[in-house]
């Protein structure tokens, strides 16, 4: 602890502070994107998932254990290297970031929006056909609005760990925070300087997170 | 008002958490000691175990032929060499792969007595830590896809070139695309950085020239050519690497050039690079 | 109106519904009643296909329920129906539970919709219950609300699934109330139901199920004053 902290070098980091505010933008940049394309695909893999033909609902059970049941790390080497090469050359980093977190983040999402979809009494869905409509109908007007509100806490701690997921990317050089911190520790040999600054922007990041993911709960709890 | 109170704890309470773990690193050092090392000579008495402590020597097993892991065990020229080294100067020891990155965290923090590791002995790492004579003399090389129009380091320029982060590969190539670079990007592993040059996400690779030698003869199929550039690029050496102001320098100075100049260097040499050495290089270089 | 087959419903192995054939008349008030596991909650629950028909006929205004070329959905908006739990929307306030279906499925205008919805409410006697979410109402208000969803849609037939076993006893009234009014305006009526006394002052017809079959059907008079069948006799002297 001596050794950290009373030679600490600011210089490190104030050299590489722009770089980390720059790899910042790009880690909220690809968990937006991230969140944004999994919740969509979660969604419809969530939907799969709950087919009443068991034939139907395979492709999507083995979708959510291959990206539940494999390390990310393994996930975005995959992607960059064997996915993205047939859809661009060359392959941005960033872009094959974005796509793993996507896919990997749905599997987690698919799961969070079956357990909310499932947790709506049975009753609910009843009394809506009961009343002539149809399956989007219901799914759209009765259950999924009651789901959501269950699925906010879940998909915010979703959020928060695909926030810090991310840093993943930098295996493949993708320049975001991480990347940069270990640029800096690459240059001056000096590891708590760039880590623990790295590491204060990922909790600002997290807890602003929170913060807004803690007022959406309340606001959906008034309403 | 009291949400914000509760946001201020928690992120006192994650700080706190960030600096014991960063003080775990610190203390391990003493709860090691205990351990027989893995390697320890069948010779040694019981007094002189009761005497010297186990060196806790730190390595990233990820750079073959240099150190990488073989069924599980470390193995490599650095591992045979630090044997060879440990035995003439009599010390017990406990070879960890700790990764790169940690390698000189453990350092910083004593928690390892010496690095082997291949790595460079540099005036930027001088400042931080002390080193051995060197053991290795290594170049760099271009590591680039047939038919890319590459004769010299001067035409990197305006390519995008990979490297592994951190190292002297790395500074190469920043001296001539300049620190920080966009066209630069910095790979975990240099397998990596050969990874993205096939998937052309890069146009070369910057690396020691036994990394390239090593993946040129391992990957035949790659397509890939590899140079040198003795005007651009500087020979550099390797040494073992201690915590600033280890008293363990002077034993393993000796104990390095006895190796070198008994001629068991060159027998580990032979066996890992399979070609002669030219000990007077790396002897003079001490100098 | 309602027309039923040889009705037979099986959940796996289990036979629950083994013979059914019965039909109610434009304008009747028709009260199921029969031990609990008889199979009444799952018929009425096939009149509106809330359960799938495993063999037999229902036909809805002769519309056939098990042939795929009818559209389900259009036939319940035809028969309404109210839950023993209620089932409110409780993401919506009152008039938003009666409003929904209208809007969507009808496709009315809102304010068309909400007039109508108002109109029911009054005559449920829940108008000032309009803006409030159901979490706030007591089990006889929630009743009653579910009872003027369906009614929104202005169906022709009401299945009413044990209306009143979820209530506490002094808020039974209240909702047999409404039913009793909806019975004298000419709404034809199948009634699930452990009120005897409602069966006996607004039935036109009880039938009396056990095991999967209609065993004794008659006018209420004669079921409760002078039932046929030794089983009827026994449930009856169970819960009169």
């Amino acid at each position: 602890m001596m050794n950290i902290w009373e030679n600490i070098r600011w210089d490190i980091i104030v050299d590489y502070l722009p770089f980390f505010l720059k790899g910042a933008l790009v880690t909220i940049g690809m968990s937006l994107a991230g969140v944004l394309f999994g919740l969509a695909l979660g969604l419809l893999i969530g939907i799969g998932k709950m087919s009443p033909i068991a034939i139907a609902r395979l492709p999507f059970i083995w979708y959510v254990n291959f990206f539940r049941g494999t390390p990310l790390f393994v996930q975005i080497l995959l992607i960059h290297f064997g996915l993205m090469p047939i859809f661009m050359t060359p392959v941005n980093p960033i872009a094959s970031g974005v796509v793993a977190l996507s896919l990997n983040s749905a599997a987690y999402i698919a799961e969070i929006f079956r357990a909310g979809i499932k947790s709506i009494d049975k009753g609910q869905a009843e009394a809506a056909h009961s009343l002539g409509m149809n399956k989007l109908q219901v799914m759209w007007y009765v259950v999924l609005p009651q789901a959501f509100k269950r699925m906010v806490p879940p998909l915010g701690n979703e959020f928060i760990v695909l926030l810090k997921d991310s840093s993943l990317a930098a295996v493949i050089a993708a320049p975001e925070l991480l990347y940069w911190g270990r640029a800096a520790q690459g240059e001056y040999y000096r590891v708590w300087e760039p880590y623990l600054t790295v590491a204060l922007i990922y909790l600002i990041l997290t807890l602003t997170l929170t913060y807004l993911l803690n007022y959406l709960e309340r606001r959906l709890d008034t309403e | 008002m009291k949400n914000r109170l509760t946001y201020f704890l928690l992120a006192l309470l994650t700080m706190g958490l960030l600096i014991l773990t960063a003080c775990g690193t610190g203390t391990e050092e003493g709860a090691d000691e205990g351990t027989n090392g893995t390697d320890t000579e069948e010779g040694a008495n019981e007094d002189a175990k009761e005497e010297r402590k186990v060196l806790q020597v730190g390595t990233d097993a990820a750079f073959a032929p240099f150190e990488y892991m073989e069924k599980g065990e470390i193995t490599g020229f650095d591992v045979d060499l630090l044997e060879a080294v440990m035995a003439e100067a009599g010390y017990e020891y406990e070879l960890k792969n700790t990764g790169w990155d940690p390698l000189f965290a453990s350092l910083d923090t004593k928690s390892i007595d010496l690095g082997i590791s291949a790595v460079t002995i540099d005036e930027e790492r001088k400042e931080s830590y002390d080193f051995s004579v060197p053991y290795f003399e290594s170049t760099h090389m271009i590591v680039f896809n047939e038919g890319t129009d590459i004769t010299s380091a001067e035409d990197l320029n305006g390519m995008r070139v990979g490297v592994q982060n951190g190292t002297t590969g790395q500074s190469a190539a920043e001296k001539i695309l300049g620190k920080n670079s966009d066209n630069i990007s910095k790979y975990e592993t240099t397998a990596v950085a050969f990874m993205a040059l096939t998937n052309g996400d890069v146009q070369a690779v910057v690396t020691d020239n036994v990394v390239a030698n090593e993946f040129v003869k391992n990957n035949p199929n790659a397509n890939v050519e590899a140079i040198t550039d003795e005007d651009n690029f500087d020979s550099e050496f390797y040494g073992l690497i201690f915590p600033k102001g280890s008293e363990l320098v002077e034993d393993f100075n000796e104990a390095l050039t006895t190796v070198i100049e008994n001629g068991t260097y060159e027998e580990i040499y032979q066996e890992w690079f399979g070609s002669e050495v030219d000990t007077e290089v790396i002897l003079n270089a001490a100098e | 109106m309602i027309s039923v087959q040889n009705l037979k419903k099986s959940f796996g192995e289990l036979e629950v519904l083994k013979d059914i054939s019965v039909e109610v008349n434009p304008q009747e008030v028709v009260v199921v009643i029969g031990p609990s596991g008889s199979g009444k909650s799952t018929f009425l629950r096939c009149l509106n296909l809330m359960e799938s028909i495993t063999d037999g006929q229902v036909l809805i205004e002769g519309k056939d329920l098990t042939d795929k070329q009818t559209n389900i959905n259009e036939i319940r908006t035809e028969v309404g129906m109210v839950f023993q739990q209620f089932n409110l929307f409780p993401h919506k306030t009152v008039l938003d539970n009666i409003t929904l279906a209208m809007t969507v499925v009808r496709k009315w205008n809102k304010r068309e919709a909400e007039e109508k919805a108002l109109k029911l409410l009054e005559k449920v006697g829940l108008k000032e219950k309009a803006q409030v979410y159901p979490d706030s109402l007591s089990g006889g208000q929630k009743q009653r609300v579910a009872i003027a969803r369906a009614l929104g849609m202005e169906p022709k037939i009401m299945l009413f699934d044990e209306p009143t076993s979820a209530l506490d006893p002094e808020m039974v009234g209240e909702v047999l109330e409404v039913m009793k009014q909806l019975a004298k305006e000419g709404m034809t009526m199948v009634v699930v139901t452990h009120e005897m006394g409602f069966a006996r002052e607004v039935g036109d017809r009880v039938i009396f199920m056990d095991e999967g079959y209609i065993v004794e059907e008659n006018e209420p008079e004669e079921i409760f004053g002078n039932p046929q069948n030794e089983r009827t006799k026994a449930f009856l002297s169970k819960v009169l």
